[in-house]
Parts: structure tokens; C-alpha cells; sequence
């Protein structure tokens, strides 16, 4: 028994021994351990801006996502900017901010406005090139814009329609902003295009500020004004589902065709399910990889183009499926 | 490890250096976290410095373009100088933290005072329209600063709230490490104490143990045993060698003792047979003259054996006498049995006359003789024979006395050769001494109890042999080989 218990009380003096040495050791090293600050060594080749228009936008974050990828492969650090909300003067602060910060390059939404042209020049003056992304404002010195024909892409939304309807079609537009380049172009294609038409004419043309709730808001008050409105454009990202949402509040049950713009998954989903007829798709990811191409371009030496265009397609029903499967991937 | 006082280092020593330890980490790691606090703290200074500077160099500018005058110009180069310095302070400040942030922040620095140079050399040049562009660059510039500024101390105090969250932590792991330390140090105190104590206590009882067992006069108790490398195994090494030399020593004031008191014995008896043996000794050599003056020879020669056996028995008791003296004696006695008992007895001698030299005890040989005579053939009516036979070997000197007598039982002979029967009743013998008395004197005299071999068998006969050694305490007896 004495044998027993001695070894008993010899176990357990050794495990707890053991176990608050062990112990003792693993909270002293949690406690008294203390790392190196690991500071990662950012040697970049180059310093890009990207200045959008609204930061967290899909569609902006769509650009960003493709000017990342190239980025990375090359080696190059991309500041993403922009203003919380859409606002012409936050950017152009925040792009005068990007000169004076001396960045390598700047890629920005193009903005209406002697300003935007005067910081363009004062940053091309101080050796930074400057790329035009989406909006292209062409009175500036910008070095290239990247993006859609927007005019182009406005006149396949207008052929759509054309295509799509018989009889007398009363259109209404929601268009993202009213002083935004891009939209103007847009809606000059739109009309453009159903100018030699003179069954379908357009009524009325409200704004949404680029956001779902203001393209739903416009549709509502745009039929309440015009409720022979059958046809609605949207010049914008969001106000093809902005348009849905105020459509079936005002007049569920009417027939009206609609055509949107880019292809959020979102958008897609309504055109699968008949809500929307046609968006006209553009490839902001295209954009992104394009703009920060011809930037590292720019660093070299000029180029000989003034306009990158990327790719702008109908997408209907029928081939809404790829795309559909784009997104997921 | 090799004395008590190492090993008491050594268990201080793990203590110590425990504790040094984690005082050593308490210090290293605190010293390490407020030199981060420090580093934190300095780049809020500077930032907080810069745009304090950069908001006067730009209230400066414009009190230049105001006032065109020396005075301001040197001010302003002055704050622009002090700006300039903490500007190349950022790199350090920073390090390689956040930096496109840092870079972003210098460049814009870089930027404000180029701008605000072009203010100054457009006042200095006049040109009025130029020169108040610049100030609003100026101006819009300091703005930017401003926000850079904020935003990278937004950066740092998120970066501190991560640290002020891990000192949290640490505060939390240092109370675990405390409890933990607190038990692995009294588990190691526990421990050490009782290995300590028990490496010396439990030695010290086992001697403590020894020790009593020898003062109660066991002196062969089982050597102290102890297992630690120390003083104490020392100690009980020494306890050991003592305790058996005090046990030899003991044993040899044992033996000699008993020596003495046999030879007392003899001698007490002796001094009684002394009472009057001188007379007797001086009475008999007249009688001995007066027959042989008788004509009666053989009454004479007898009366002279009786003499010198006396004489030899009168002598010094603890004196030793050679070989050849006792033989004489013995042919003495025989003479004396033979005219006794005439023809029932006969002597045989048969003696190597080289090893009579040999010193052995006074009153050896007689004794067995006498002894093989009483106890052999006293009784027999006739035919009894003894012999005795002097030998010798590489080692010893043999000599053999042999009786063709009744002959001793084994267990007897067992009894005689390891004494257990010290007492035994020597009826009959002239000289008073008995066979375990020789047997006994032998031993003690050549310190060995293999000195005597006896073998008998019943009924037939008994031969006592003694095994006397040439050498004696080493020395080798020369006289054997003369």
C-alpha cells in the first residue's frame, strides 16, 4: 500500500511539474515573445492612381479588379480613390490630390468642366501622364481614354428598340447624371439612332444620381408625368433594376419594354426572368487591364492613339447565359 | 556535485536563474513595448510638427506676399529650413511602414514647399497673377497635408489599437505565466528539498543505526551502505573500515585473553603440583643413585625416566622447548609404561631426525601420548601398540601419534577439534593436561585451527596428528633444515 501510494503521489508531484513547467514555458514565451515588426518592403516599380467615380460602385470595383490583376503582374502599386458618393467635386479634389502627391500615373473618370481640363494639364505639365477611363473628356490634354464608345453604345440601345418594337413608342430615359460626360454621349448615340425613326420619340428624360433608389424614383415619377411611356432606357449601371423596382410600383401590370446598361449580375438575373429585355454590356474589367497597360505604356514614351475603345454588345434573353456564367467565374 | 556545498549551489543556482531569467524577459520585453509606445508616440509628434509647420510656412508666404520685405523672407526661409528637417525625419520615423502612405505624405510636402518657393520667386519677380495662383496652390497643398496627415495617424492608431489589444493580451498571458511559474517553483522547491534532505538524512540514520548496533556491542552488523557521492559516503566508508577494525581488535584481545587465562590455569596448577616437587625431584635422583649403587640398574634408569619427566614438567609452562626435547620425554614415559605393563604394550618410533629442532609448545607430545595411552590401551590385555612418527612435509612438520586402542567416536573427535567440550575430565594424567588443552594451546600459539587432525575408527584404532608449520608469523623456522 505504503508503494502505492508513493508512487501515486510521485505521478502526480511530476505531472504537475511538468505540466506548469511546460506551462510556465509556453506563457512566457506568449507574454515576453515579441515579434519584429515585419514591415513589407513596398518596392514598386510604379505608383498608379485609379480615381473612380464612386468608390464602392460594382461597376468601378469591376475596373479596379482588372487594373489590379495587371497591376500585380507588373509589379506596380494601384491606389484606389474616389468619393464616398458620386460628387464631380470630391474627384476633381481628390485627382488634384493624386498630382501633387506625385504619383507615376493617373487613371480617372473623365469629369464635365473647365477644372478637370486645367488639373489635367497642370499634371501632365508636372510629368504625370494622364489616362481617361469610362467618360472621356476631350478637350483635355488627357494622354488616352479607355473605355466604351459611349455615343456608339448609346446608338446600339436605340437600334435595339428599333428593332424590338412595332407601332408608336414613347420612350423614357433615366440617365445616371446629367453632367456626367458619359451619359450625354450616350443619350446623343440614343437619339442619334431613333432620329430617322419617327415612331418613337422620346418624352421624357429623368436622373437617378447613379443609385437604384434614384433610378426607381425617376421611373415613378417619369410615367406618372407621361403614362403613355412604353419604352424606358437606362443610360446607367443600376437604373435597369432601379427601373423594375418602379415600374411594378406605379403600373405592375403594364407592358413596357427596357433596355438597361452593363451587366450586373443583378441586371442579368431580371433579363433571365423577363423583367428587362435588353442591356447593352460593357467590359469595365476589359477597361481596368487596358488603361493600366497604356499607362505603363506612358511611362515609356506617347502614344500614337487618342481612344482605346473596348468591346459593346447587345445582350438579350438568348445570349444572357454566357455571360451569366462570366460572372460566376 | 562531489560535496554537500555543491550541491546546495547547484539547487540555488536553478532557482536563481529561473527568476534571472524571467526578470531578464520582463525587462527585455517591456523595454521592447514602450520603445514601440515611444516610436508610435514620436510619429504623432512629427506628423502633429509638420502640419503645424506647414500651416505657418503658409501663413508666412502670405505675409511675404503682403509684405515683401527681408524680415519675412528670412522667417519664412527659416520655418522652411525647420520643415525641410522634419521632413527628412519621416523616412526614419517610418520606416518601411505604409510605405506608399509615407511616400505620398513627403511627396506632397515636396510639392507644398516647391509651390510656395514659386509663391516667393513670383513676388520677388513681381508677377502678381502668377503668384497668387501659386498661394492658392499653396493653400489647397497645406489642405492636403493636413488630410495625409490625419489619414496616416488613422493608420498608426489603428496599427496601436492592434497593439494596445496585444498588451491586453499579454497582460492576460502574464498572469497565467505568474500562476504557472508560482507552481513550477514550489514544485522544484518541494522537490529539491526532499532530494536534499533525503540525501542526507537517510544516510545519517543508517549510521545513526550502525552507530547504535556497535554501542550495543555488534560489531558484524552489515556494512553502511550509502548511495550518494558526498561527505556522508566518506563518513560511512570510514564508519565501516572502523567498525571492523574495532572487531578485529576485539577479537584478537578475545583470544588472547582466553590464552592467558588456559596458561594460568596450567600455571595455577602446576604451582600445585609444585608443593613439594623439588624435594621429590631431589629424593628421586638419590634413590636413582642408590640402586644403581645397589647394583639395580634397571630400578635406576627407571627412577632417572621418572626424574626427567618431572623436570620437564617443572619447567616454564608458556616457554617453548624443541622437538627433540619433547620426543626425549616421551621415551621417558614409555620407558616408565614399558616396565609397567611389560609385554601388553609396545612403542614404535619412527623419527626423521632433521626436524627435531622445531620450537612447539612445552608439553605437547607427552600429553597425546598419554592420552592415546589412557584412553587407547590402558584396557586392552595385551597387543597394544603405539607409534609415533615425526615427518615432515614441503609446509609442515608432521607428527603423528597412532594407538591400535578403542578409538574415538566422530562426533567425540568433532567436539575435541573445535572445543566445544572445553571441560573435559583428564583422569589419570601425570601432567594434568588433556588433549583439548594441547589442541586449544596449539591453536592459539600458531594462530590457525588447522593444526590438528584426528582419525579414528571404532574399536580399531586413532591417530592424532599435528600439523605443526615451518613458518611461524612468516618467518621460516631454519633449524628444520640444519
Amino acid at each position: 500500500m505504503n508503494k502505492y501510494s508513493r508512487l501515486i503521489v510521485y505521478t502526480l508531484g511530476g505531472t504537475l511539474f511538468i505540466s506548469s513547467f511546460i506551462g510556465m514555458i509556453v506563457y512566457g514565451y506568449k507574454t515576453f515573445y515579441i515579434e519584429e515588426e515585419v514591415g513589407s518592403s513596398d518596392n514598386y516599380r510604379y505608383h498608379f492612381a485609379l480615381v473612380a467615380e464612386e468608390i464602392d460602385n460594382e461597376y468601378w470595383r469591376l475596373i479596379e479588379k482588372g487594373a489590379r490583376k495587371i497591376a500585380a503582374e507588373h509589379d506596380i502599386y494601384l491606389e484606389y480613390v474616389g468619393p464616398l458618393k458620386a460628387d464631380n467635386d470630391q474627384l476633381l479634389k481628390l485627382l488634384d490630390r493624386m498630382v501633387s502627391v506625385k504619383v507615376d500615373g493617373i487613371i480617372t473618370q473623365g469629369v464635365e468642366g473647365q477644372r478637370f481640363v486645367d488639373l489635367v494639364l497642370k499634371g501632365v505639365e508636372r510629368g504625370i501622364p494622364i489616362v481617361t477611363v469610362d467618360t472621356d473628356v476631350k478637350s483635355s490634354v488627357r494622354k488616352v481614354y479607355v473605355g466604351t464608345d459611349n455615343f456608339y453604345a448609346g446608338q446600339l440601345a436605340g437600334e435595339t428598340v428599333i428593332a424590338n418594337t412595332t407601332g408608336e413608342q414613347y420612350v423614357g430615359i433615366v440617365t445616371g447624371r446629367f453632367d456626367a460626360i458619359n451619359q450625354q454621349e450616350r443619350l446623343e448615340g440614343f437619339k442619334d439612332a431613333i432620329q430617322e425613326t419617327e415612331r418613337i420619340q422620346i418624352v421624357g428624360i429623368r436622373e437617378s444620381n447613379i443609385t437604384q433608389v434614384g433610378a426607381a424614383q425617376a421611373t415613378y415619377s417619369l410615367l406618372k408625368e407621361y403614362p403613355a411611356i412604353n419604352v424606358l432606357v437606362g443610360l446607367s449601371a443600376l437604373d435597369g433594376i432601379g427601373m423594375v423596382e418602379g415600374l411594378r410600383e406605379i403600373a405592375p401590370n403594364k407592358d413596357v419594354y427596357l433596355t438597361a446598361f452593363d451587366i450586373l449580375p443583378e441586371t442579368l438575373n431580371l433579363i433571365q426572368r423577363e423583367k428587362i429585355d435588353a442591356t447593352i454590356a460593357q467590359y469595365p474589367e476589359k477597361m481596368g487591364q487596358v488603361a493600366i497597360e497604356a499607362m505603363i505604356n506612358l511611362q515609356q514614351s506617347d502614344l500614337l492613339e487618342s481612344e482605346i475603345f473596348t468591346q459593346t454588345i447587345v445582350v438579350e434573353k438568348e445570349n444572357s447565359d454566357a455571360f451569366l456564367q462570366g460572372e460566376r467565374r | 556535485m562531489k560535496t554537500i556545498r555543491g550541491k546546495l549551489i547547484v539547487y540555488f543556482f536553478v532557482f536563481v536563474l529561473l527568476f534571472q531569467v524571467t526578470a531578464i524577459s520582463i525587462f527585455v520585453s517591456s523595454t521592447e513595448l514602450i520603445d514601440k509606445y515611444d516610436v508610435s508616440f514620436q510619429r504623432f509628434l512629427l506628423l502633429n510638427s509638420i502640419s503645424q509647420k506647414s500651416n505657418e510656412l503658409y501663413a508666412f508666404t502670405k505675409i511675404y506676399v503682403i509684405e515683401p520685405e527681408d524680415e519675412n523672407a528670412l522667417a519664412y526661409f527659416a520655418k522652411k529650413m525647420q520643415l525641410a528637417t522634419d521632413k527628412e525625419k519621416l523616412a526614419d520615423t517610418f520606416g518601411y511602414i505604409e510605405t506608399i502612405k509615407v511616400k505620398n505624405y513627403i511627396n506632397l510636402i515636396d510639392t507644398f514647399m516647391h509651390e510656395s518657393e514659386l509663391t516667393i520667386g513670383f513676388v520677388l519677380k513681381g508677377d502678381i497673377e502668377k503668384y497668387t495662383d501659386h498661394l492658392e496652390e499653396v493653400r489647397i497643398a497645406a489642405g492636403y497635408i493636413q488630410e495625409a496627415a490625419l489619414e496616416l495617424i488613422d493608420v498608426e492608431l489603428t496599427a496601436y489599437q492592434s497593439f494596445y489589444v496585444d498588451l491586453q493580451q499579454r497582460k492576460g498571458y502574464f498572469f497565467t505565466f505568474i500562476i504557472f511559474l508560482f507552481f513550477t517553483t514550489i514544485a522544484l522547491a518541494v522537490f529539491f528539498a526532499l532530494w536534499f534532505a533525503n540525501g542526507i538524512t537517510s544516510p545519517l540514520n543508517k549510521l545513526s543505526r550502525a552507530a547504535k548496533e556497535v554501542a550495543k556491542g555488534d560489531l558484524i552488523g552489515k556494512p553502511v551502505d550509502i548511495q550518494s557521492n558526498d561527505e556522508l559516503r566518506v563518513l560511512g566508508d570510514a564508519f565501516n573500515h572502523m567498525r571492523s577494525n574495532i572487531h578485529g581488535l576485539v577479537q584478537e584481545i578475545k583470544d588472547q585473553s582466553e590464552l592467558d587465562q588456559l596458561l594460568k590455569e596450567m600455571e595455577l596448577k602446576h604451582l600445585q603440583n609444585q608443593i613439594n616437587p623439588h624435594f621429590l625431584f631431589n629424593t628421586l635422583n638419590t634413590i636413582s643413585q642408590m640402586a644403581y649403587l645397589e647394583d639395580a640398574h634397571a630400578t635406576s634408569g627407571l627412577i632417572d625416566s621418572v626424574a626427567a619427566i618431572l623436570r620437564h614438567s617443572l619447567g616454564e609452562i608458556d616457554s617453548h622447548v624443541t622437538l627433540k626435547d619433547e620426543v626425549t620425554i616421551v621415551g621417558d614415559y614409555f620407558r616408565i609404561q614399558q616396565t609397567r605393563f611389560s609385554e601388553r604394550i609396545q612403542f614404535v618410533t619412527e623419527i626423521d631426525e632433521t626436524c627435531l629442532s622445531i620450537e612447539i609448545p612445552r608439553l605437547t607430545l607427552q600429553p597425546l601420548v598419554e592420552n592415546a595411552f589412557i584412553h587407547g590401551i590402558e584396557e586392552r590385555e595385551e597387543g597394544g601398540v603405539i607409534a609415533i612418527t615425526v615427518r615432515q612435509t614441503a609446509k609442515n612438520v608432521i607428527v603423528e601419534v597412532k594407538d591400535n586402542g578403542e578409538g574415538i567416536e566422530l562426533d567425540k573427535i568433532e567436539d575435541l577439534l573445535t572445543l566445544a567440550a572445553v571441560r573435559d575430565d583428564h583422569v589419570g594424567h601425570s601432567t594434568g593436561i588433556g588433549l583439548t588443552n594441547v589442541i586449544r594451546r596449539l591453536q592459539l600459539f600458531y594462530q590457525t585451527t588447522y593444526v590438528v587432525e584426528i582419525e579414528s575408527e571404532k574399536g580399531q584404532w586413532t591417530t592424532v596428528r599435528l600439523l605443526i608449520p615451518k613458518m611461524i608469523g612468516g618467518e621460516k623456522d631454519e633449524n628444520c633444515n640444519r
